[in-house]
């Protein structure tokens, strides 16, 4: 892959929210980088911090209590930490659109469907009212919604769930952006709706050759529709691979253990497999690795107990952040850890 | 209690054609102008010790389903009978006793505890109402549920809102649990929970009904859940079940066209972006205003006019395999 085909590309970033409790480090160090017209997949349970880092590409991170700590975010050339939010506000729904998971909040329900959709036309595509109208119209029969002339007038209630994710996805990509963030976009449908929903995501995509950071608990959506993925674990991407790759052989305990206790069809089991514990509150994240009290590899690795390990690449194109993975250790590492830590 | 005809066959719940409608009332007298059937004509069975799961999407009628047994919503017609017991014309009496043989647990663990009760109270508060058990003996009562479902004993006198999802739930089961219920109908009861805590929580469901010899009315919209959990499995689309039998048999021989589409929409760790399969178009209609003959014949593949004029019955296929459609033979 050439340098040219990265849409998006993050480094090392942070943020923390501040609160009287202490200072809660809702996403440390994260990297990763989206290509175009591709969709890459962030996975991870609640509260692990992947709709935060969506956020922060919007730059919608709320302040206080949230603040923008370390790291850089460009998309294509311009790094959208250093941006003013004048020159913010030009490419946040215009380059880059966001769909949310509730799309029974998220749309406003005292105004007509069509009236959310042109707002976006018209401020940044500075076309007339008409125009907007006519696009609007346009646009919400390419999410497959029948008899668009009459649905613009309509308000979010008339509308089922299926309907007004349809809508928040014409509000999206009503400006063509060229990277689409989905945070859970169809968590609150009903599977069926949720793969027609899916698949309209793809159709989208193949036109416009559009990017998707697409944000989700669920493995299976993953493994079906995304190209790359990484799966993050209190505050941190602990594994980033090709998704064949990662669905074939995962190389994390954590991705392991989650994959492992997903029920399936047509695996006759007793019992589930499980992930002891619970997810660690940010304010109280355990020292070393933050998957270790609950890891079957960690729980007696003094390295893991007391130094967290960070994401490297451990063979081509997978990037893992575990001691206990093979090749992640230098041998200058493997050294230092007979002396140091003993066996 | 009197008991008719002795659970017959080891059925502990009987269902028997249950329907529930809502009024819809609209204009200035509240005149009655349509009804919603969520539950239209639904009939199965349960064995005693055995679980079994009502799969089917948002506004099928599941959840009514399971609080009409339990008489927190009225039925229209039909019969359900508890031990053979009829439970929709039970006295007052017999309904007491049947409160202590059937509990639920609920969905959401945020919105299903008092905030402003200890956990001691929440579960202990049946105890008190039903056995008029207080004192140490609650205490220890108490102590002994938490323990149970897996939650530290010294944390009788916490709230609420100190205990993650996963706990919460745990503690929604221990309530459940309280009176030594025969029958626990569970409404979604992983559907809140992260991947991690929802193996957790299934697993512990399983070993309280291995140690404590339940019956479960498992209510989820999640096939691959119902499929792992359950020993029968029952497909609800639109207040109707079109589709029973057990779970392995269902999975390995899907009959109904609904319960195909079902099972091909589960986003599956197995399936590629190449590999995927595609599914139909259209929602699930509304119940107030229901398609004529079989409720999927809109979305159905198979469909032609018979379809659309004449509803189907429940059919015996073989074993004790039913199907409600007039394509599969």
């Amino acid at each position: 892959m050439s340098e040219n085909d990265v849409l998006v590309s993050i480094k090392n970033l942070g943020v923390s929210f501040y609160s009287e409790d202490g200072i809660a480090k809702a996403v440390q160090d994260v990297s990763f980088s989206i290509s175009k017209g591709k969709t890459f997949a962030l996975v991870g349970e609640s509260g692990c911090g992947k709709s935060v880092t969506a956020l922060s590409i919007m730059k919608l991170i709320p302040f206080p209590p949230g603040e923008i700590v370390s790291g850089s975010i460009y998309f294509k050339d311009k790094n959208l930490l250093e941006l003013s939010p004048k020159r913010m506000r030009t490419i946040r729904g215009n380059k880059i659109a966001m769909i949310f998971q509730e799309p029974m909040t998220s749309l406003n329900p005292v105004y007509s469907i069509g009236d959310q959709i042109a707002e976006a036309i018209m401020l940044h595509q500075h076309k007339t009212d008409e125009q907007a109208w006519a696009d609007s119209v346009g646009v919400l029969k390419q999410v497959g919604i029948s008899d668009p002339e009459r649905r613009v007038y309509e308000y979010p209630h008339q509308l089922s769930g299926g309907m007004r994710q349809r809508v928040m996805i014409a509000m999206a990509i009503s400006c063509r952006p060229e990277l689409l963030i989905a945070d859970e976009p169809t968590t609150a449908l009903d599977v069926t709706i949720q793969m027609q929903i899916l698949d309209l995501l793809d159709e989208l995509q193949e036109q416009n050759d559009m990017s998707i950071l697409l944000i989700t608990h669920d493995l299976g959506i993953v493994a079906e529709r995304a190209h790359k993925v990484a799966v993050m674990y209190a505050s941190r991407i602990v594994e980033i691979a090709g998704c064949r790759a990662l669905f074939d052989e995962a190389l994390h305990p954590y991705t392991q253990g989650l994959l492992k206790s997903l029920p399936r069809l047509g695996v006759n089991k007793k019992r589930l497999d499980t992930i002891p514990g619970s997810v660690p509150e940010p304010l109280h994240f355990p020292e070393g690795c933050k998957f270790h009290p609950r890891c079957p590899l960690g729980n007696k690795d003094n390295r893991c107990r007391s130094v967290e390990p960070d994401l490297r690449e451990v063979k081509p194109g997978r990037f893992a952040a575990c001691w206990r993975v093979q090749g992640y250790q230098t041998e200058k590492e493997r050294l230092e850890y007979g002396t140091k830590f003993g066996k | 209690m009197e008991q008719n005809s002795e659970n017959k066959n080891g059925y502990l719940l009987e269902v028997d054609n249950l329907k529930t409608y809502f009024a819809v009332k609209r204009g200035l007298f509240r005149k009655t102008v349509g009804y919603i059937k969520a539950v239209d004509g639904v009939t199965f069975r349960i064995r005693s010790g055995q679980s079994l799961g009502l799969v089917g999407e948002s506004g099928c009628g599941k959840t009514t389903t399971g609080r009409t047994i339990t008489r927190l919503v009225p039925a229209t017609e039909g019969q359900v009978f508890f031990e053979g017991v009829d439970m929709l014309n039970a006295t007052a009496k017999q309904l007491l006793q049947l409160r202590r043989d059937i509990s639920i647990i609920f969905q959401d663990p945020f919105g299903s505890l008092n905030p402003r009760m200890t956990v001691a109270n929440i579960v202990g508060e049946s105890l008190k109402v039903h056995k008029n058990i207080t004192g140490t003996e609650l205490a220890n009562r108490v102590k002994g549920l938490l323990e149970k479902v897996g939650l530290p004993s010294d944390s009788v006198n916490w709230y609420p809102h100190e205990f993650s999802g996963g706990q919460r739930q745990r503690i929604g089961i221990a309530r459940a649990l309280a009176l030594e219920p025969k029958l626990v109908i569970c409404d979604e009861p992983v559907s809140a929970l992260d991947v991690s805590i929802q193996s957790q929580i299934l697993n512990l469901l399983k070993d309280l009904q291995q140690e404590l010899g339940l019956t479960y009315l498992f209510i989820a919209h999640d096939l691959a859940v119902v499929a792992f959990f359950c020993d029968v499995v029952a497909v609800m689309y639109l207040g109707k079940i079109v589709e029973q039998a057990e779970a392995k048999e269902l999975y390995q021989n899907p009959m109904h066209p609904y319960t195909k589409v079902l099972m091909s929409a589960i986003p599956d760790t197995n399936v590629s972006r190449e590999g995927r399969r595609k599914i139909g178009k259209g929602e699930v209609p509304s119940a107030l205003n229901p398609p004529s003959g079989c409720p999927f014949h809109p979305r159905c593949p198979l469909a032609d006019t018979k379809c659309s004029e004449q509803m189907p019955m429940s059919e015996k296929k073989d074993g004790e395999h039913f199907v409600a459609c007039w394509k599969c033979d």
